[in-house]
């Protein structure tokens, strides 16, 4: 059996860079800076989103709310710190959707994607 | 006279392998299917952690022919290993195994063959009928005519409830109706904002039996619950909440529950999470299975895309992301322009899938899909897609036909080079990759119908 857990998280616009510094100090290695891309979903009110969706270990949680420690391959800690304070996991047993806004790293722990991002409340922007 | 003599005669007839075509060393990419056991899947791309069962990342994807492996340094962008029954996935729950709805009632999971929970009355509870169920799938099936089906062990109740919903709670849509195990007989209930079709009772072994009823919902289904009581009692109330006044005369069992589109149950295929989905007596296939947000696999080596090349690609499509003109991925040259494969993006109320490919200067041709050229892809039917070109091309898609995306190109004196990538696109479907090749050289007429034969035998319904 595997022991993954699979998140999806929509950042806000405004975050991207950040949550990017936050995505390398939780990952594996630097590549992982590139985890959120363009912000083309967005939210009802039409905030603008990128997002990623990703197994990983069930220890994420609690890791990714502990205190952060500068990985071997570097990042930018100030960054990665504020993008820490934005990071809300939202359970959607429990949690009211939909969970994306743009004062959140919203992430819910659920083992569908696209079904995480209808939770999520986020659609993909058309395209021009 | 001379003796004619036929040196092969007698001799086994060798089986054509893909990795014929890459005797020459030719670039391209093959990996013969996705199985971890066959030790060419790891979780990270330094190929230090092995891929070993389903639901893991995958960071890099050996060839075991060609002269690229795909790999993915993002983890967020790693795809996963699942496996599925040879043929496709029909079953559409999220899982299988337990329910996740109960009223009145304790349920215990036991390990009873097809049965795999124990449904308890609750002493005091004599309000409202109560039943055991799980969650409808959350794949689109609103207005299409749905199997509902489930192994039961009555016990000593010999009247079996149904429902598309739960039973006691309010609740303005459902089918609900009672099988008598004795007689076979199926008495309809209750049916509002919703259709009832059929019906059917197999005593599978001892006690045991399959039911189930198909049924067609306009709407309203994402929260509701397939649903199952047992009684001695006879309810005739067609109100939408339907009372009763005795506990069950036993425990009953319940399992194998199984939502699936057509007419009349098929096998059940055993859901443990979307990753696993196994059937007795039916092969696995193994995929490496892209989430729909931003997952794709890509080789590090770049190649002249000016150069004649050949892809195909067997597939499954769960659902495409993006909304008009966005692009989906299969598998091809990334940037490369050279009968990339693309899926025309979903849209809204529609759910035909299309993939086109274009040459340079060309018009865009519609790439056959089995059946008739054009898929649902909700069905989560297994497809076999290729295309190939002398040189150069463009390919971009739009909402169901028309490539209105469509980029120019025309090959240049300067070799324009890009990486073989599988997923990706700016949509990004999920998809379950089963095998995938890409070779540059165009493959003989009778090569590519040995390789489509190879994959249907193995892949295909």
């Amino acid at each position: 059996m595997s022991d993954w857990i699979r998140v999806t998280i929509a950042c806000p616009e405004a975050m991207i860079a950040d949550a990017n510094q936050l995505a390398s100090v939780l990952g594996f290695s630097a590549a992982d800076a590139n985890t959120f891309g363009e912000p083309v979903w967005q939210d009802a009110e039409g905030n603008r989103y990128a997002v990623a969706s990703t197994l990983a270990k069930p220890a994420f949680v609690t890791d990714a709310m502990s205190p952060l420690l500068e990985p071997p391959w570097g990042a930018d800690m100030e960054a990665a710190a504020r993008a820490q304070e934005w990071l809300a996991v939202f359970d959607p047993a429990t949690d009211s959707a939909p969970f994306a806004n743009p004062v959140h790293l919203a992430a819910v722990l659920y083992a569908d994607a696209p079904e995480a991002l209808a939770i999520l409340g986020v659609t993909p922007v058309a395209s021009e | 006279m001379p003796t004619l003599t036929y040196p092969n005669l007698g001799k086994p007839v060798i089986p054509w392998k893909p990795q014929d075509l890459f005797i020459y060393g030719n670039d391209g990419y093959w990996p013969d299917g996705e199985n971890p056991a066959d030790g060419r899947l790891f979780q990270d791309v330094a190929a230090t952690i092995p891929g070993t069962t389903f639901g893991q990342p995958v960071g890099l994807a050996q060839r075991l022919a060609g002269t690229a492996n795909l790999q993915q340094a993002t983890a967020a962008a790693r795809p996963t290993t699942a496996r599925e029954p040879k043929g496709g996935r029909r079953n559409l729950l999220a899982q299988s195994l337990t329910q996740n709805n109960i009223g009145h009632g304790t349920a215990t999971a036991v390990d009873d063959g097809p049965l795999s929970v124990e449904y308890s009355w609750n002493a005091g509870s004599t309000d409202i009928f109560s039943s055991v169920g799980v969650l409808w799938p959350a794949a689109d099936v609103l207005n299409q005519r749905v199997v509902l089906s489930c192994y039961v062990k009555p016990g000593d109740n010999q009247y079996i409830y149904i429902s598309s919903n739960s039973f006691g709670t309010q609740s303005n849509v459902g089918v609900k109706g009672r099988f008598d195990k004795i007689t076979g007989a199926y008495t309809p209930l209750f049916s509002q904002n919703a259709t009832y079709h059929a019906s059917g009772i197999d005593e599978v072994s001892s006690g045991v039996y399959r039911v189930w009823i198909s049924v067609t919902q306009p709407g309203n289904v994402g929260t509701k619950a397939f649903s199952v009581f047992c009684s001695n009692e006879v309810f005739t109330s067609t109100s939408t909440i339907i009372l009763g006044t005795a506990p069950p005369a036993s425990n009953f069992r319940v399992g194998s529950w199984q939502v699936e589109r057509g007419d009349v149950p098929t096998p059940y295929q055993k859901v443990t999470t979307a990753n696993d989905v196994t059937e007795t007596g039916v092969p696995d296939m193994w995929s490496l299975r892209t989430d729909g947000t931003d997952d794709l696999m890509a080789s590090t080596e770049t190649f002249d895309v000016n150069k004649p090349w050949y892809f195909a690609v067997c597939a499954m499509i769960e659902s495409s992301g993006g909304a008009s003109g966005y692009e989906n991925n299969l598998f091809g040259l990334q940037q490369g322009l050279i009968n990339r494969l693309h899926l025309a993006a979903r849209s809204a109320g529609t759910r035909t899938l299309q993939i086109y490919h274009r040459s340079a200067g060309g018009a865009q041709v519609a790439t056959p899909l089995p059946p008739g050229g054009t898929f649902d892809y909700a069905y989560g039917v297994p497809f076999i897609v290729e295309g190939w070109a002398a040189g150069g091309g463009s390919l971009h898609c739009s909402i169901n036909g028309g490539l209105t995306r469509a980029v120019a190109y025309t090959p240049g004196a300067t070799p324009v080079l890009a990486p073989l990538q599988l997923g990706g696109g700016s949509g990004i479907a999920a998809a379950h990759y089963y095998d995938a090749l890409a070779i540059q050289r165009i493959p003989s007429d009778a090569e590519r119908a040995a390789l489509r034969a190879r994959w249907a035998e193995r892949y295909l319904p």
